[in-house]
């Protein structure tokens, strides 16, 4: 179990940084930020 | 203090002043495909690497590109890690048959090394096998650093290019940065160690017979007492100077062994710890020169290294003269410990040194591990006075840019000098210019998403762990202010990747491991990625011809101007934390209480 989630927290904390790369281009595109 | 030590400390820093230019000229012409000394030997590899991955070298990435290659090379590298310390049991080089490391520390650890930052909740010889110290643990020293190098030649990109949607090949500068610049360092500097005593060898741990037998009592957890005499002492052995080289090479820190440079096998004479020091800043300081060369302001690059250089002299002084300076309680009429540097003891606060170190090069060492994300250690810092162990946690504070991690250094200070550029631009009423680029609203706020989740982590950890008593406190050593520092110490040297700990913090307990490993995900990663942005909007910017209103980034008021933001900025976010802990420890310590 420990392991399903630590593979699991690590992987979403990477999904969420690769969003973190769009929304900055996005926002910055649009200079709303 | 004594002349001989400051002689010490100018000798080390003369060393690194000599290697800069031609290390950071070298760099320069790597990343930027110029010819070198080393084409014959390492062009033909690289040709080689790229043809085997696939990686076609003359393709350019935008800075988004570039980012998540960087994060997806991250989690797939962070999860082999992971595999590898949960599965160590049933896998080779495994001499002492050491057991599989628990989840949560396996994670901790995992994330540790991704990162750089090389905090270590465990014992490493007792703990690790030969296969997970080599395969997964100098692994990651060694790319770690290199992403570190590729993410400043990309940052420098985005100064030095003009009208350019691209900063360059993420793949491409990592394999340069490893196989131009870390593995041949590395391998000429091992076999320096070698010769000096480090150990390397796959042997199992000796057996050594003691001279005279030891009686140790230990108390059970029913509250009783067993003594036993202990009559053998083993002693860890490994492939250790492969590890040690690119442990400071790559400013990553993580000690082969628990006592990490303290350890003889480690770091056994002078020459090694002066050694040790002159690597850790070696890429660092060299990277500078590299910016002002690939930036054509090779002015510039050294105003930058004068204000690093500025920095790293006051943290010395400070560290290196609180632990000269006798402990008042030692001292007092009651005690009469003598503390006097003589001939035979060197004075001042000797507690959790290595004799062989002394005051100065434990002083100069700590300074060193702290101004770069390195977080190797050759003394104790929760042992030192509270001034001097205000100074590493400090360095730390500063966000790592007095010469800094191998890359992150660079990226931070350059992120400062932006700010720098910004605030002098509204003193005096004008479009902020920076080497023929404005500086406009968007640079500006991606330059503070990086400077504010620095300390949200830092002291946002901090506060919720110190507001869990069965949780945050309960591994705490100490309790009062020093307690404090413990902690804010924990965070702020996962959040900057450093790694480096005040050890009275017992932190392998489920929240330590899951809380320091986010906060070292999120000092990596979530302040790289503002970073890039910042890089793409630069490298698209037109340049501009310099004006009557244009800030000099070249002169001595410059560096002065960059020295005050990053102090003031350091200060105004962390000293109320500061009050609370080493602050009030020192004047608690002078009216006669310790913690």
């Amino acid at each position: 179990m420990w392991d399903i989630g630590c593979v699991i927290g690590s992987t979403l904390f990477f999904v969420l940084s690769i969003a973190y790369v769009f929304g900055c281009e996005r926002l910055g595109a649009k200079g709303a930020l | 203090m004594t002349a001989n030590g400051w002689i010490q400390i100018i000798i080390f820093f003369a060393a690194i002043f000599a290697c800069a230019k031609p290390l950071g000229v070298y760099m320069a012409k790597v990343f930027e495909r110029e010819k070198t000394f080393a084409d014959v030997i390492f062009r033909p590899i690289e040709r080689l690497i790229y043809r085997l991955t696939g990686i076609d070298e003359s393709k350019e990435m935008r800075w988004t590109e570039y980012a998540t290659s960087m994060l997806l090379f991250s989690v797939v590298t962070l999860l082999v890690t992971y595999a590898m310390e949960r599965l160590q049991q049933y896998l080779p080089l495994n001499p002492q048959h050491l057991p599989s490391v628990a989840p949560d520390l396996a994670l901790n650890t995992a994330i540790s090394f991704t990162t750089n930052t090389n905090w270590q909740n465990y014992v490493p010889e007792t703990t690790m096998s030969y296969l997970t110290q080599m395969a997964g643990l100098a692994y990651h020293n060694f790319f770690s650093a290199a992403v570190g190098i590729a993410l400043a030649m990309a940052f420098v990109r985005g100064i030095s290019r003009k009208e350019s949607n691209t900063l360059g090949n993420f793949w491409v500068d990592t394999t340069r940065a490893s196989l131009w610049v870390l593995l041949p360092t590395a391998f000429i500097m091992a076999l320096l160690l070698v010769s000096q005593g480090v150990v390397q060898n796959f042997r199992p741990y000796d057996q050594a017979k003691l001279l005279q037998p030891q009686v140790v009592t230990t108390v059970g957890a029913d509250g009783k007492s067993t003594s036993q005499t202990v009559t053998t002492q083993t002693i860890a052995q490994g492939p250790v100077a492969s590890q040690e080289v690119i442990k400071e090479l790559g400013t990553n820190g993580g000690g082969f062994f628990n006592a990490n440079s303290a350890h003889p096998f480690e770091n056994p004479t002078p020459l090694t710890n002066l050694l040790e020091m002159f690597l850790i800043f070696l890429i660092p300081a060299g990277l500078t020169v590299t910016m002002g060369r690939m930036t054509r302001s090779p002015a510039h690059g050294w105003a930058v290294f004068a204000a690093m250089s500025a920095l790293f002299f006051v943290g010395v002084a400070v560290s290196y003269y609180s632990e000269a300076q006798a402990n008042p309680l030692l001292h007092s009429a009651s005690m009469h410990v003598n503390q006097q540097s003589t001939a035979l003891q060197p004075g001042g606060n000797m507690e959790g040194k290595e004799v062989r170190n002394g005051i100065t090069n434990s002083a100069l060492f700590a300074t060193v591990t702290t101004d770069t994300s390195t977080g190797a250690v050759n003394s104790m810092h929760d042992s030192y006075m509270p001034l001097g162990g205000m100074v590493p946690m400090v360095n730390m504070m500063l966000g790592e840019v007095v010469f800094g991690g191998v890359g992150s250094g660079m990226y931070g200070m350059l992120i400062f000098v932006i700010l720098s550029v910004f605030i002098a631009g509204l003193m005096v009423g004008r479009t902020p210019e920076y080497l023929g680029k404005k500086i406009e609203s968007f640079d500006v706020k991606m330059t503070m998403l990086y400077v504010l989740i620095f300390p949200l982590s830092i002291l946002g950890f901090s506060a919720i762990a110190l507001m869990m008593p069965n949780l945050g406190l309960a591994s705490l050593g100490n309790s009062g202010p020093h307690g404090f520092s413990e902690i804010l110490y924990a965070y702020t040297s996962t959040t900057a990747n450093n790694g480096s700990a005040f050890a009275g913090l017992s932190a392998n307990t489920h929240w330590y491991n899951l809380s320091l490993g986010a906060a070292m995900l999120v000092g990596r990663f979530l302040m790289i990625v503002p970073m890039l942005a910042l890089a793409g909007s630069l490298a698209r910017k037109k340049l501009i011809p310099a004006s009557p209103g244009t800030f000099p980034v070249n002169t001595p008021l410059f560096t002065v101007l960059l020295v005050c933001v990053i102090l003031i900025v350091g200060a105004l976010t962390f000293f109320p934390a500061l009050s609370l802990g080493p602050i009030l420890e020192h004047l608690l310590l002078h009216a006669g209480k310790t913690f």
